[in-house]
Parts: C-alpha cells; structure tokens; sequence
C-alpha cells in the first residue's frame, strides 16, 4: 500500500496545483457554469497533458497513471474550487467507456475523450431511485425497425458541453449501456445549473431509435461497467472534497493565526484550538482512507472502499466547511472572501453521489460479497 | 532488520498465527475475549508463557534478551493478526513499557537481573506514574524520594495503578529535587511491591470492574540500584516511549474484530420484523462504524509506513490516538444498542443461562462492560484534550 507520492504522481499535482493557480480565478468566473471549463485554457491543456485521460490506458489516449493519480488530480481540483465537467466525462463516462468491451464506437469515443476532442456524459439517474445509479427502469421497445426508447433520466451533469451521451436502459431485461450523440433524434435536455455552479440537464428521449451499433455493453459487461464508473466517480468525489477541505482548513488556520480579539491572536483560545485539531484528525483520517480506497481501486477497478472514502467524505467535508465559515466570523459569509464556496461544492458532490447513508451502504455490501467470495 | 514480508510471506504467516491461537487459547479464553472480558492474572501468565515459549513473548526486543530480530512490517503483521484472532491481549507495562526503557536506559546488571522475569511475567510490573494531584500534569508529581545512603526513602503515593493488586514491582517516577524546574527533579526508579510500607487499596470502575488502584507509600526503602538512569533523569527516561508503541494506541484490530461481532450480532438479533441486519437504519448505524473502521485501519497502515520511512511517527500519533479510541468507543456503542435488551445481562450467572435467553439472538453477554471500560483509554495516557493540545501546538503551529 502506497501513502507517499511517486515522483510521478507529485509531477502531477505540483503541475496541476500552478496551472489552476495560473490560468483560474474562482471569484472572477464565479457566474460561469462547470460546462464553460471546456473552452477555457485549463481543460484545453490539461488534455494537451493528457491528464483527461489520466487513469485511461495509454493505448486509447490515457496516461495510465491510476486511481491514485486520478485522486491527486481531483483533490487539486477541490482545492483551488476549480469547476469542470471533469467528473462526468474523464471519471464516469471515460471509465465506464474503459470497462466496456471493445468495439469501434467504443474505442473512438474513448480516444475522443482522452484526447480532449469530444465531452461526453453518463445520463443514468431514474425518478425515484433516490442515489440509486443502478437502478435501470427505462427500457428500449421492439418495433419492426429496431428498438426504440421513451424516457427520462435526470440529474445529468454537464449535458451543455456534451458532445455525447452514455445512456443506461434495459434490453430484452438486461442492462445496457448505449451511447448516443448530441444531436441523435428524439434526445432533449433541459438545462440549469446547480448552487455550486455544476451544469444539469434533464434527458428527455422520446422515440429515440437505438441502432445496433449504439450498444455499448450489455448484460454483466455494462453492469460491470456502470460498477466501476461508480466506484471511481465515488473515489474523484471524495479526492474532491478532501482538497476542498484541505483548502478551507489552511486558509481558516492563516485567519486564526492572524486575526486578533480582546487584545490577543484568536489562535491562543484553547475552545478554537481543540476544534480545529478535531478537523485535523478528522482530515488524517480522511486522506488516509482516500490513499487506500485508491490503491484498491488500482487493483480492482470496482473495489467497495471507494464507496468508504465517499461515505466519510461527506459528513467530514461537511463538517470542516462549515467550520471554516464559523472560524472566519462574518468575512466568512462573503462572497467576496468565497470560503463558503468549499462547502456549496462538497455539498453538492454529496447530492451527485449520495449521502453518507448512501454510500456506506454500498460499502457494506462490498464487504458482503467479500465475505461471499 | 529483514525487509518487509511479500504478500506470499505474510498470508503464511497470518496463517501460523491464527493456528497458534486457535491451538493454544483455551475456548473459555477465546470467548472472554470476544466479549471484551478481562483475563484473570493466572490466565494472562499462561498465555504470556506460551508466547514466550514459541519466541513470541517480546517480538520488539532483541533476540538477546527473547526478542525477534524482525523488521517493523513483520511486528506490525504479528500484532495486527493477533489481535484479529481474538489472543488475549497482555497488559503493557512488562514487555511493551518497561522492557524497552531497561533496554534503553538499564545498566548490564539491571537488565539482566529485571529483562527475564518482565518477559515471563515471573515479575507482574505496575506503573506508578500518575498521583492524586499530579495527573494530565504529571511534572507536578509531588511523591518524594530522599537519598539515605545505598537507599531512597519513599513517600507518597501513586493513583489509577493499573493491576497494582497483580503486580510483584512497580516502576515509578519520584520527586528528588524540588528546587529546580519541576522536570528536571524526577528519578525513575523500580519498586518492589512487598517492601514494608507499601499498601494497595482497589479503586472500582463505575460499573463494578477492578483494575484501578490507589498505591500508598510509607517510608518505603527502595535500593539505590534501582534507580535507571542518573538521579533527575526520570522524565526522560519516562517519556522515551517508543516510537512503534504509539502505532498500537490506534487499536485498529481490535476495532475491526469488534465490527465482526457487531455485524454477528445485528444478523441473529430479530425485533418483530426479523433479523436486525433488515433494517435501514440498523444498516446505516453499522455503516457509519464500518466505514471509520476502515479509515482507522488504512490511518494505521500510513502510520506505520511513516515508521518505515522515516523512523518516526510524530504528531500523527495523536491523531492515531484520538480516532483510535473515538473509533472503538463508537463499536461499542453501537453493539450495545443492537444488543438491546441483551445488553442487561452484565451478572456472572448469565453465563450459565441457555444463549438467547432474552432474545434468539447472539451472545451479546458482557456488551456493556465492554463499552464502558473504553471509556478510560480517552483518559489515560494523555486525554483526548491533551492530544488536542498536541496536534494545535505542533501539527497546526497555533
Ligand atoms: C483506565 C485508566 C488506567 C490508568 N492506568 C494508569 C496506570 O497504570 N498508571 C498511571 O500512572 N496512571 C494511570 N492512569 C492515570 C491517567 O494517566 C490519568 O488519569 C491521566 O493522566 C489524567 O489525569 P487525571 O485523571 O488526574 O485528570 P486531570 O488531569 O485532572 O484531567 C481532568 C480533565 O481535564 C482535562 N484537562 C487536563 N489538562 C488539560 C489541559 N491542559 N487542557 C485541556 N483540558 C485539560 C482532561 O483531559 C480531563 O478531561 C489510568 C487512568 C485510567 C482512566
């Protein structure tokens, strides 16, 4: 198990962690939406890097550097708030595309993607299914020319840049994975964008025709698929808001070390002091668990401690958010200051990806199916 | 040292241990364990024998002196996989305390006249560091020590000595100087608890448990080469406490172990619906401990890769603290509610009642005694506020 960097993996984060802090100003593209990313100079670079394809294998555009990489990436993003739709096409839909079996469709859109060429998205969540991605209602209809498919799937990230859509339905029962372009006949999405600046959209398919060559995975292969996309999503979300926390917390730390009240440093008061050693530990524990979930990840690509990582996530990154707030006093509240943006997005992340609850559920299952083996 | 065991090296390994427990732990033992029971005296010295004989009994000493020459990963493995296989768990103050500060500090003649009997438990040692007004602020430590001769003459007493009523020596800390800075006037010397002016009065847990003691000095005459180390050095040598002990205070394992009993417990246990382990939120209550569970354990590992690397653990080590006894604190919680009414069940004649009396469900026998006695680990050995004044002043340069 692997807790130090290597020289490769620091090469990343120190040449990610400059370029944000070169090309990104959070407070000056405040109003801009997750999907704008894809015009600025950092998504353009970060593909010319090929950091867009940073756990995708070398042979389809990847620089095949793994979970761990892909964590430390991620945690730069939270750190410096920067805003993308990273997660929804180089995470889900580049490791659900990675999983799937091979074919010319899935191939291209996999090197589309890796490259920075083409954005594409997973449109997975049902009405009712709560967090639940697998949750599969919508099913294609046998016509005489083909099947067909009628529904909706909401809460899909980034629909404004996409360029395509990996669409989860069911087959003849069996799960899929289709994958459809922007402009195929009958999607629609209606756009809006969430509290952290995510863009949304619904899907609508009305008589979409589905062709063969659509069918990305099918049966246990998309199911498989959609696992692992999941658990990396899982692993990016909670990467994510360990370096949003990791950036709320030194910079509450400055002010406390700085700001002074009753003619002393706030840092001298012990109630102060105590709470945030309690974020410190709660962040050790954090990263420790991140470090390992990734390494599981770097095993088996639908390893459960992903899951862990997100469930703790939450509750810590909720928690260390709103401290940094606390801490700061009234400046805390400002836009203009924008701590209070840290805990707009690790809130938020834990809306995309479910609770607590949600996800330690997922990881008791794993757990289960370990004991099953 | 040897390098770290390859995966192969370490499942074999994990393999012989859980066979030497299995083996060699009685299943009156095995199950005290698993219900988080202390053992009794006689039963800690048969176990530690049995240890001692297979090589085991002080795997961090030198070969020497009944050690191992094993590398830090080949200890940490030993201890984690012992603790998983539910071996009963043998007080610190011998091997774990006081061997490697005679180790570190004794002159030839003290180690060998005290290193065997701490291995075997020949000599069952207690520590006296803590008084009644000397605790978080043990420099303030006020038991005095006056020089007579070959001789201290001891007076005072210590309090919260842990096994004092099993122990035949007490290592303890005494003021010898009271007119210097008060670190600066501490020995550090080693006590026979049947020298004349020692007596021993018990101190109960809250819920009836004797571990706790209070140790009452009289003119006690304590030899002066008992003394380790120089006269005033005593906080120094105290304090020396090594660095891989400060991974055990994490108590990962035995976290781990008590989740699988958790989980035991929530899939026999049935309310009116059926098994516990049914309902959400039971699930969502085991999650939530699941889960911090395997930070503790990841958190423990990246302890003891620093261990590895740099020799050191530092200030992680409170954190390791901290969330180790936060974490094992919230297993117990949560086994005593999903124990429910089984939990009552706290009385010595339960044991001989047929399993499932209350309920068809576990054995949750002894839950709550488990429960409350890791109440003490946030308060021994520097409290969760003294760890937090730690990590403030040299984690987070407040
Ligand atoms: C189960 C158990 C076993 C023990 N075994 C032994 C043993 O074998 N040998 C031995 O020598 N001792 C032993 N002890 C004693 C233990 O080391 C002391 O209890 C501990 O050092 C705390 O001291 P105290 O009890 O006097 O509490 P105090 O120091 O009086 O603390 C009272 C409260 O104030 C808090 N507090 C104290 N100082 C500060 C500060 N600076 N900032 C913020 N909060 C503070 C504490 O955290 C605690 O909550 C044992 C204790 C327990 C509970």
């Amino acid at each position: 198990m692997q807790f130090v960097l290597t020289e490769e993996q620091q090469l990343v984060s120190d040449t990610v962690r400059k370029l944000l802090e070169k090309e990104w100003d959070p407070r000056r593209d405040q109003a801009l939406s997750s999907a704008h990313a894809v015009d600025g100079p950092v998504w353009r670079q970060l593909a010319e890097l090929g950091l867009l394809g940073v756990a995708l294998p070398e042979s389809h555009g990847g620089s095949g550097l793994g979970a761990v990489a892909l964590g430390v990436l991620c945690a730069e993003f939270g750190r410096q708030q920067w805003r993308a739709p990273f997660l929804a096409s180089a995470v889900l839909a580049g490791t659900a595309l990675e999983q799937a079996p091979q074919g010319e469709v899935r191939d291209h859109w996999l090197r589309q993607l890796a490259e920075g060429h083409g954005v594409l998205t997973l449109a997975a969540l049902e009405a009712d299914a709560g967090y639940d991605y697998r949750a599969i209602a919508l099913t294609a209809r046998a016509t005489s020319s083909g099947w067909r498919l009628d529904g909706t799937k909401h809460v899909v990230m980034d629909a404004a840049c996409a360029d395509a859509f990996l669409v989860t339905c069911r087959i003849d029962e069996a799960p899929a994975l289709v994958l459809l372009e922007k402009d195929h006949a009958g999607l629609e999405a209606a756009l809006f964008t969430a509290f952290d600046g995510t863009s949304l959209a619904t899907l609508t398919l009305t008589d979409v025709a589905l062709p063969e060559s659509a069918v990305i995975a099918r049966g246990p292969a998309a199911h498989n698929a959609l696992d692992a996309a999941l658990a990396h999503a899982a692993l990016a979300a909670a990467s994510e808001t360990l370096g949003a926390c990791e950036g709320a917390f030194e910079r509450t730390l400055d002010y406390l070390r700085l700001r002074e009240q009753f003619g002393t440093r706030l840092a001298t008061f012990q109630a102060l002091r105590h709470r945030a050693s309690d974020l410190h530990a709660d962040l050790e524990m954090l990263r420790s668990l991140v470090w390992g979930a990734a390494d599981g990840l770097m095993r088996d690509p639908r390893h459960g401690d992903a899951f862990a990582a997100l469930a703790l996530a939450v509750p810590v990154g909720d928690r260390v958010c709103r401290e940094a707030i606390q801490l700061h006093g009234g400046i805390g509240m400002t836009q203009e200051l924008g701590i209070g943006r840290y805990l707009l997005r690790v809130n938020a992340l834990s809306r995309l990806f479910g609770d607590a609850t949600h996800n330690g559920w997922r990881y008791l299952e794993s757990l289960e199916d370990e004991h099953h083996d | 040292m040897t390098d770290p065991l390859d995966r192969r090296e370490e499942r074999r390994f994990r393999e012989e241990i859980r066979e030497f427990v299995i083996a060699e732990v009685p299943e009156t033992i095995r199950q005290k364990v698993a219900q988080g029971r202390d053992i009794s005296r006689a039963e800690t010295i048969t176990w530690q024998r049995k240890l001692v004989d297979r090589g085991w009994g002080a795997v961090h000493w030198p070969q020497r002196w009944g050690g191992t020459d094993w590398g830090l990963h080949k200890r940490f493995v030993f201890e984690e996989e012992m603790a998983l296989a539910g071996a009963p768990g043998v007080p610190p103050f011998n091997t774990r305390m006081l061997g490697p500060i005679l180790l570190e500090y004794g002159t030839e003649e003290q180690k060998e006249r005290f290193l065997p009997g701490a291995l075997t438990l020949e000599q069952w040692w207690c520590q006296g560091y803590s008084e009644p007004s000397a605790g978080s602020d043990l420099a303030s430590l006020r038991t005095r020590a006056v020089r007579e001769g070959d001789f201290y003459r001891v007076n005072g007493g210590k309090i919260w000595t842990s096994y004092a009523h099993y122990a035949d020596w007490m290592f303890c800390l005494v003021r010898t100087n009271s007119d210097v800075k008060q670190q600066k006037g501490i020995s550090f010397l080693l006590l026979d608890m049947r020298s004349q002016g020692v007596s021993v009065e018990p101190i109960h847990h809250f819920y009836g448990a004797h571990i706790l003691n209070q140790v009452l000095l009289d003119d006690v005459r304590v030899p002066v080469d008992q003394r380790i180390g120089e006269e005033n050095t005593g906080w120094t040598t105290a304090k020396a406490l090594l660095e891989h002990e400060r991974l055990a205070t994490s108590r990962h394992a035995e976290a781990t172990r008590k989740l699988g009993r958790l989980l035991a417990l929530a899939r026999h246990n049935r309310d009116g619906d059926g098994p516990l382990y049914r309902r959400a939120d039971v699930r969502a209550r085991i999650a939530e401990v699941a889960v911090q569970v395997k930070a503790l354990e990841f958190a423990t590992r990246r302890g003891l890769d620093m261990l590895i690397r740099d020799g050191r653990i530092g200030v992680f080590a409170s954190s390791l603290n901290l969330k180790g006894v936060a974490t094992n604190q919230a297993v117990d919680e949560a086994i005593l509610d999903i124990a429910g009414a089984d939990a009552l069940a706290a009385d010595q004649a339960y044991d001989g009642l047929p399993r499932g009396l209350l309920n068809r469900g576990g054995d949750a026998r002894y839950v709550a005694e488990s429960r409350y006695y890791l109440r003490g680990p946030a308060i021994a050995a520097g409290s969760n506020e003294v760890q937090r004044n730690i990590i403030a002043r040299h984690a987070l340069d407040l």
